[in-house]
C-alpha cells in the first residue's frame, strides 16, 4: 500500500524557540542535512529516530508524523 | 541550486574522490586506449599505474586535510542512518560492477585476450566500480533521499 508520510517538523521546531535543524539533529544523532530530508518528505526515518524526534518535541508520534494513503490523496 | 558548502561531509569527501578519480584515471585510460594497438612493455605500464595511483592518493590527502581544516566540525560527525543507507545501497550496485568486471576478467578474458588488455581491464573495472559508488552516493544526497 503506497502512501506519503507527512510531517510537522518544521512548526514544532518555530513552536520550540526557533530549534534550528542543527539542533534537532545532534538531539536525535542525525545530520543537520538528513533532518533538512525528513522534513522535506524526502527520506522516511526509521521508527526509533521518529519517536526520538517525537519525544523531543514532547508530543505523539501521530502529532509529528502523519501517513496518508495514496488513495486518500486522490479525494 | 547546488551549495558545496551546505552539503553534508559524506558529499563533499565523495566529491572529493570522484573529482580524484576523473583527474587520474580518465587521462589514464585515455592514454592506455591510444597506445591498444602498441605491446607496451610490462615496466612502462607498471610505472603508467603507479604514477596514477599516487597522483590520486596525493589529490585525495590534501583534499581530505584541507576539507577537515575547513569544515572540522562536520568531519566529527557519525555516519547516521541515512548516510548509512546511501552508503550500503550504492555499495550493492557497486558490487554487481565489480562482480560483472571480474567474471569477463577472470573467466572469459584470459581465453582470448592478451595480459596487457586483462590487467587494463581489471583496473578499469576497479575504477568503474568505485566511479559507480560515488555517482549513486552524490545523485542520492543531491535528491535528498536514500535511496
Amino acid at each position: 500500500m503506497t502512501g506519503v508520510l507527512h510531517n510537522q517538523i518544521r512548526l514544532l521546531r518555530f513552536m520550540h524557540g526557533e530549534m534550528t535543524q542543527a539542533e534537532l539533529g545532534e538531539r536525535v544523532g542525525l545530520t543537520r542535512q538528513t533532518i533538512a530530508a525528513i522534513e522535506a518528505g524526502k527520506y522516511a526515518p526509521t521508527l526509533s529516530t521518529a519517536f526520538q524526534i517525537a519525544a523531543v518535541f514532547q508530543v505523539p508520534l501521530e502529532q509529528v508524523f502523519q501517513w496518508q494513503p495514496a488513495a486518500a490523496q486522490d479525494n | 541550486m547546488f551549495n558545496f558548502d551546505d552539503s553534508s561531509w559524506r558529499e563533499k569527501t565523495t566529491s572529493l574522490y570522484l573529482l580524484s578519480q576523473a583527474i587520474c584515471f580518465v587521462p589514464y585510460f585515455v592514454y592506455l586506449s591510444l597506445q591498444q594497438d602498441q605491446q607496451l612493455p610490462v615496466l612502462q605500464q607498471i610505472v603508467g599505474y603507479g604514477i596514477t595511483a599516487i597522483s590520486q592518493l596525493l589529490i585525495l590527502g590534501c583534499g581530505y586535510l584541507w576539507l577537515r581544516r575547513r569544515f572540522a566540525d562536520e568531519a566529527r560527525q557519525q555516519p547516521d542512518e541515512r548516510d548509512q543507507l546511501i552508503e550500503q545501497q550504492a555499495t550493492r550496485v557497486a558490487y554487481g560492477v565489480l562482480m560483472t568486471g571480474t567474471i569477463l576478467v577472470g573467466c572469459i578474458m584470459p581465453f582470448s585476450d592478451p595480459p596487457q588488455r586483462i590487467f587494463q581491464s581489471a583496473v578499469f573495472f576497479l575504477v568503474l566500480s568505485e566511479a559507480t559508488r560515488n555517482i549513486l552516493v552524490l545523485r542520492a544526497y543531491r535528491q535528498g533521499r536514500a535511496a
